[in-house]
């Protein structure tokens, strides 16, 4: 054993360095928190003097050991010396960081230069650019200083700044200073030189050295931002080695030593550069990293995050054809999606790809995003509406098919790719994309994706496959169900734990008597990495209160309010609620105690003006937004959602109430999540029950909690009444389960309930086995040979996840549902003539099809009733006779207690297509007495409409227009384009053609009609593209006049503002 | 051999741990004789004859501190030493051929060569400091068997250091080498306890006090000597000081100070041992005075005048 060794042994080892660390991150996690209960940015706990001496004498026996392995490293890094290396540096800096800093600006520059190498050494780049954010460093320089001070202070905060990269800014300094160096030289060197040098000539060597780490520095940080020299990695080495070799023979001890730290760290960083990471690929490569790059992008990538780096030469691997890559909350999937895409394209270039997404949020950020990224490179992305029916615009982009990427979601694909478009046709699916993977095992969405998965595999062999997924355990499984041979799954061993920050997760309840009563937090065992206190810690200290503290013992959600408003002043914070009712109740009580925000930012009055004119002025979210308070759930349309996510990213929302539909939907972290409740609504069945989320779910959501680069702490808060909570303890422990199938989990539910798996008595009794009987149906189809079909039903099964997993775990399972899909080819075979390709065209299972084809006559409109004008006429019947359609479709779900009736629901989708006002359609929907106050009568009647109503009476509206064979013909172009954009005018609420167009690409209901007009008058004087294309670009260059024309009379925003949202919500930074 | 009391010429049984051996020369004693520690080095012949022991404080219940006091008893055989040994000591790290090394490939930083090269084309005198810890050296290498494989010179004279880095950094080859760090610092000023030894922050208490309190101080020049021993013939050695500094906390800590063409004076140290004995060491400590017949400021002129006939 290295003495070394023996010495950090007998320290304690790497156990002991572990406990440092804790003990360390301990100190630094009581810091943040007395920075929130005194409000005090700079509030520190201090170490206490042994713990200090005990975190030191661990560094140093740390220290010694890494600079022993060190050679061991530089040889061969991925060595289990080299690894343990990497271990240690990341201890180190731990240690460092909690350390309390130097009183001297000298030595507090170089233990910041020590702590950042060793902390890039230890793959915690991310970690030390926030640390070097938070802490700023002296400046050293001042015109009294030596040459060889200057020279070192200026190079040490150039290094510093590469390290921080925070945006082009600090790259650009780097330059600078390097080369005001070299013109001040020689003014100031010879002096210098005069004075101190002695024969032994240490004074010049010292500058030697120096000289060569400004220059290595000067390298670093021109190829950090622009990738050259390509051989950049030797010549900072070449430059650094001489530092060091003159630093040694001059015998600068500490010099000597910080230079070995700075070249270790120096090769980390040009090896994660995203330059290194990807040299040698292909042009379009190098194009995208310099895009990536840009000095104009408003935040700059210059590396890649480590669980990135580690999964990056997989992604790229085009061998591996089936590719499951699990990687935390905001640790960066998109881009690795993007880095494949583009490989894709290289590979195949006619090919396009489809990005699946689960939520309608999620199309449009990942749109956005894409487009941003990839447009640059000649790479056309367009999205396809979740809505389950095509317009014609859609229609039109899809015969077209001049797109790339196209973001959609899986149940929107499975309808296009079903329904035959024969745009994509010809063309090579070349790559699909499934974020959020892990849904696979949620419910009918993660049956309709594996299904989907499963059908797209089977018709088109030489699809790729890239899905991305949080942790689960079996990851592997996963990718070989889509692939045997050519598959791999990515778990950066990194990455299952990696964080973008130090995480708590605790208990939060009130803590006193009477109305002196504080918050104390005391931190649960959890299942992922989390700091753990010992005792418990004040989040508040205890004060004199307004309340008793029984009184805000009363509820959990008291609690959560309470909290919220403890860490509102420490950027921005989510509390999760169980309903939209108790958002509304949490988000009152915490405005109790939040004073109205001084200066509201140009931002907040644009999302406030755009609330209040959809909305009304006396709802109560824009009071509450005036005191940064957002609150967002299924109630509140989805564009007012997108801007309250955009205000949460710009920093302008203190506390952003939601239910979990937050936690699918979108993708920006916060620094603390308050949980009022770990229970969710989950339906079963028809039913809805409370239950708790599941562990990913929940993990999902604390991952949100701290960003990258910008709070060194993420506070997960669970509100108690109490201090101890056994529930909660156990809930935190829980396990992520290893991933199911939906589909499997339904043919066990079904066995173990003792019943027959009989097919066609299961979905005529759940709708959820239709997406089954569909997959089954349109094979059916495609093979179109019953014989075939019957001998490679198995075949065909071991497509789906669920058949393989039951061959696996259950093989007579197994065997029972080849068996029931068999049976149910036979009834297939039975079927009239034209069933299954309706089934492909509307979604609906061969059963309901029959049904409806059966009743005709009760949706059979006459032509002339399906005019926009007629259908949604406020007395009309037509409508309500086709939503009373609707209501027997199993598939919809439109028949709930909460929808009302027919008539009532025809009354709504007409206001909604007229544009009216939420406020207007509340009131005719839910009678005053019903519902406590108009928030809430408008938060009911908006879930109605975007939970279900717009998307499935579309959806119905499309199947039934399909099922009733209209004979079109006698209508004019005009009239045609109407009939056929009915079920969109119902899915966006607008009642004109143009309108549906302008809707499509995100401009508010209000305004689309009207902006519509005025884009078709001038749509002669465009040439080229489809009309989506045409319509976007109009509208991106349309003067703000055009949208002031547009406004309505005594609309409270200016044309100017409404086309700022526009831009927000497509993307734009708004032009104020 | 007449350098009975000296650890390198003890036999191995007999080798007194906690400097046993040095309270064995008597105070008026001559040390003769002195034979080089490590005859494969290139400095020649030693020519330090004339170093005799004149006072001695044994480390006790004030103090951890041994302290010794050492003079040249002939100004000739002084004069020998320093322009023999000190001198060759001298010219054997004298920079100006690394220096002349590493400029040529300095050329590649865009920084001007000019100041430096001349520094090549004529380096400067050595300052009498230089001298003075160079003596200091090579009387430990010579007589305490001390071993310092990389010269350590000025750290704490280049501004850009934030701690002062100690003047010897080696080790000391006892049974189980152990690691030896010391500050030197040189006086001719008629007062005692000159100056050098009491200045504030830069004087030798202060800077031994750092050197005795500060784990992370020695830190850095252990780590040091670790990445400089490795894949060396002292690594065995490094590996030996590193046990007994971290299992034993054992290691050898010293302070020189060199005077010239004064009184001897035990008041030069006492104070010094007062001071510093309070402190908990981190091994043995011991406080070391050379007394030389010549002032400081002859003693380049001295070195300078070996350098024609070496």
């Amino acid at each position: 054993m290295r003495p070394s060794e023996a010495i950090f042994q007998q320290l304690g080892g790497l156990d002991a360095l572990k406990r440092s660390v804790d003990e360390a991150k301990g100190w630094l996690v009581r810091s943040v928190l007395e920075q929130i209960a005194t409000s005090d940015p700079n509030a520190r706990v201090p170490c206490d003097p042994p713990s200090v001496e005990r975190i030191e004498e661990v560094l140093r026996a740390t220290e010694l050991r890494a600079l022993d392995l060190l050679p061991r490293w530089y040889q061969d890094p991925s060595s289990g010396d080299g690894q343990l290396f990497k271990t240690l540096c990341s201890g180190l800096f731990e240690l460092r960081r909690a350390l309390p800093p130097a009183d001297v600006a000298q030595t507090r520059v170089k233990e910041m230069v020590l702590l950042a190498c060793q902390g890039v050494i230890g793959d915690r780049t991310s970690d030390v650019r926030r640390y070097l954010r938070e802490n700023a460093w002296p400046d050293l320089v001042d015109g009294s200083d030596s040459w060889s001070r200057r020279v070192f202070a200026d190079t040490a905060d150039a290094l510093l700044r590469v390290i921080r990269k925070d945006g082009w800014g600090d790259l650009e300094a780097v330059a600078e200073k390097i080369q005001a160096l070299r013109e001040a030289q020689s003014g100031l060197e010879g002096e210098y030189l005069l004075d101190k040098n002695g024969v032994r000539q240490a004074a010049a060597l010292e500058l030697v050295c120096y000289y060569h780490f400004a220059k290595s520095i000067e390298v670093l940080g021109l190829y950090a931002g622009t990738g050259e020299p390509p051989a950049a990695v030797d010549e900072i080495a070449f430059h650094l080695d001489k530092a060091i070799s003159a630093a040694d023979a001059a015998g600068i001890i500490e010099l000597a030593l910080l230079l070995r730290w700075c070249g270790a760290a120096a090769r980390c960083m040009v090896r994660a550069s995203l330059w290194h990471q990807l040299a040698a690929y292909n042009s379009k490569m190098t194009a995208f990293k310099k895009a990536l790059c840009d000095p104009h992008r408003r935040t700059p990538l210059f590396e890649l995050l480590p669980p990135q780096r580690e999964a990056i030469q997989e992604v790229m691997n085009v061998g591996n054809r089936a590719l499951v890559v699990q990687l935390p909350t905001s640790s960066g999937k998109t881009l690795l999606a993007e880095f494949r895409i583009l490989q894709t394209k290289v590979n195949v270039p006619d090919a396009w790809i489809a990005y699946l997404v689960p939520t309608r949020a999620l199309v449009n950020q990942v749109t956005m995003r894409l487009r941003r990224d990839l447009a640059p490179l000649g790479l056309k992305v367009e999205q396809a509406s979740p809505a389950l029916e095509v317009d014609v615009f859609e229609d039109e982009l899809l015969q077209v098919a001049d797109f790339d990427v196209l973001v959609t979601t899986p149940e929107k694909l499975d309808l296009l790719v079903r329904s035959g478009q024969s745009g994509l046709d010809g063309r090579t699916l070349g790559l699909v994309v499934a974020d959020e993977a892990h849904n696979l095992g949620q419910g009918e969405r993660g049956l309709r994706m594996e299904l989907l998965l499963a059908m797209l595999n089977r018709e088109s062999p030489d699809t790729h496959f890239l899905l991305l997924t949080p942790f689960v355990p079996n990851a592997d499984e996963l990718a070989r169900w889509l692939d045997d041979e050519r598959s791999r799954s990515i778990s950066p061993q990194l990455s299952v734990d990696w964080q973008p920050n130090d995480r708590v997760v605790g208990l939060v309840y009130p803590d006193g008597a009477a109305r002196q009563w504080g918050l104390s937090i005391k931190t649960l065992h959890t299942s992922k990495p989390a700091i753990q206190l010992e005792g418990t810690v004040d989040l508040t200290h205890p004060t004199a209160q307004d309340v008793p503290v029984s009184a805000v013992r009363q509820s959990k959600n008291k609690v959560a309010a309470v909290a919220a408003g403890a860490v509102a002043h420490r950027n921005a914070s989510i509390v999760l609620a169980y309903s939209p009712r108790d958002t509304w109740r949490i988000a009152r009580e915490l405005a109790l105690h939040t004073d109205e925000l001084d200066q509201p930012s140009q931002r907040q009055q644009l999302v406030r003006g755009f609330v209040e004119s959809e909305y009304g002025p006396s709802f109560e979210l824009c009071e509450l937004l005036d005191r940064g308070i957002g609150v967002h759930h299924s109630g509140i349309s989805p564009e007012v959602r997108q801007l309250l996510e955009w205000l949460m990213e710009e920093g302008d929302l203190r506390t952003l109430v939601a239910t979990t539909t937050l936690a699918q939907g979108v993708n920006f972290p916060v620094s603390s999540v308050v949980l009022a409740t770990h229970r969710k609504p989950r339906p079963i069945g028809d039913q809805i029950v409370s239950a708790p989320m599941g562990p990913d779910e929940f993990w999902n959501i604390a991952g949100r909690a701290g960003r990258v680069l910008q709070d060194s702490l993420g506070l997960v808060l669970f509100a108690s009444q109490r201090g101890d909570d056994s529930d909660l303890q156990t809930y935190a422990v829980q396990q992520v389960q290893a991933l199911a199938s939906a589909l499997e989990q339904m043919v066990v539910e079904i066995n173990d309930l003792g019943w027959e798996l009989d097919l066609r008595r299961l979905v005529r009794s759940d709708a959820k086995w239709s997406s089954f009987v569909q997959f089954l149906s349109h094979t059916y189809r495609q093979i179109g040979d019953h014989g075939r079909f019957i001998a490679d039903t198995e075949m065909l099964l071991r497509r789906t996840y669920a058949y393989r997993r039951l061959v696996a775990h259950k093989p007579d399972l197994a065997e029972q549902l080849v068996d029931s899909a068999k049976e149910y080819a036979g009834h297939l075979r039975n079927l009239p003539a034209g069933v299954a390709s309706l089934v492909d065209l509307t979604g609906f299972s061969p059963e309901t099809i029959a049904d409806l084809l059966k009743k005709k006559d009760t949706y059979s409109l006459d032509v002339t009733e399906w005019s926009p004008s007629q259908l949604f006429r406020a007395g009309e019947e037509g409508l309500a006779s086709l939503v009373g359609s609707m209501l027997g479709i199993k598939e919809l779900r439109i028949d709930t207690p909460r929808s009302g009736d027919s008539d009532s629901i025809a009354r709504l989708l007409g206001m909604w297509v007229d544009g009216r006002s939420f406020a207007e359609m509340a009131s005719a929907l839910i009678p005053e007495d019903e519902a406590e106050d108009e928030s809430l009568r408008i938060t009911e009647c908006c879930r109605l409409l975007f939970q279900r109503l717009a998307g499935q009476t579309s959806w119905g509206l499309a199947a039934l227009q399909c099922l009733a064979g209209i004979d079109t013909s006698g209508l004019t172009d005009e009239q045609r384009e109407q009939f056929r954009s009915l079920p969109a005018m119902v899915f966006y609420g607008c009642s004109t053609v143009d309108g549906v167009l302008m809707r499509t690409l995100g401009v508010p209901r209000g305004l689309a009609v009207a902006l519509g007009e005025q884009f078709r008058q001038a749509a002669g004087e465009m040439l080229h593209g489809t009309t989506l294309a045409r319509a976007r670009t109009w509208l991106e260059d349309a003067p703000t006049q055009i949208w002031e024309n547009a406004r309505r009379p005594g609309d409270q925003l200016y044309g100017k503002d409404y086309r700022n949202v526009w831009r927000v919500l497509n993307g734009h930074e708004p032009e104020f | 051999v007449s350098v009975a009391g000296l650890a390198l010429h003890l036999p191995d049984g007999e080798k007194a741990r906690e400097f046993a051996f040095l309270t064995s020369i008597p105070p008026s004693s001559n040390i003769t004789g002195f034979e080089r520690s490590d005859s494969s080095e290139a400095e020649g012949p030693s020519v330090l004859e004339s170093l005799a022991a004149c006072y001695r404080r044994d480390a006790g219940a004030d103090s951890s501190i041994n302290v010794l006091g050492y003079e040249f008893t002939e100004d000739d055989s002084c004069r020998d030493y320093l322009r023999d040994r000190v001198a060759g000591r001298l010219r054997a790290s004298e920079g100006a051929a690394v220096l002349k090394d590493h400029l040529e490939d300095l050329g590649d930083t865009g920084f001007d060569l000019t100041s430096l090269q001349e520094q090549v084309v004529a380096p400067p005198a050595p300052k009498d400091w230089e001298v003075g810890e160079t003596l200091a050296e090579v009387v430990l290498e010579d007589a305490f068997d001390g071993r310092f494989p990389w010269p350590t010179t000025l750290d704490k004279r280049i501004p850009t250091a934030s701690l002062p880095g100690p003047d010897i950094v080696g080790f000391h080859l006892a049974e189980a080498a152990r690691f030896l760090f010391g500050e030197v610092k040189s006086s001719s000023e008629a007062t005692s306890p000159p100056r050098v030894v009491t200045l504030s922050n830069e004087g030798l208490v202060d800077q031994l006090r750092r050197l005795l309190t500060s784990p992370s101080h020695r830190q850095q020049l252990i780590g040091w000597l670790l990445v400089k021993s490795r894949d060396t013939e002292w690594e065995d050695t490094m590996g030996q000081a590193l046990v007994r500094y971290f299992s034993e906390n054992d290691a050898w800590i010293v302070g020189v100070l060199v005077r010239g063409g004064v009184e001897v004076s035990d008041e030069d140290l006492t104070g010094a041992c007062d001071t510093l004995g309070a402190i908990d060491p981190p091994g043995d400590v011991a406080l070391v005075a050379i007394y030389l017949p010549f002032k400081k400021d002859e003693w380049a002129g001295i070195v300078a005048q070996a350098g024609g006939e070496a």
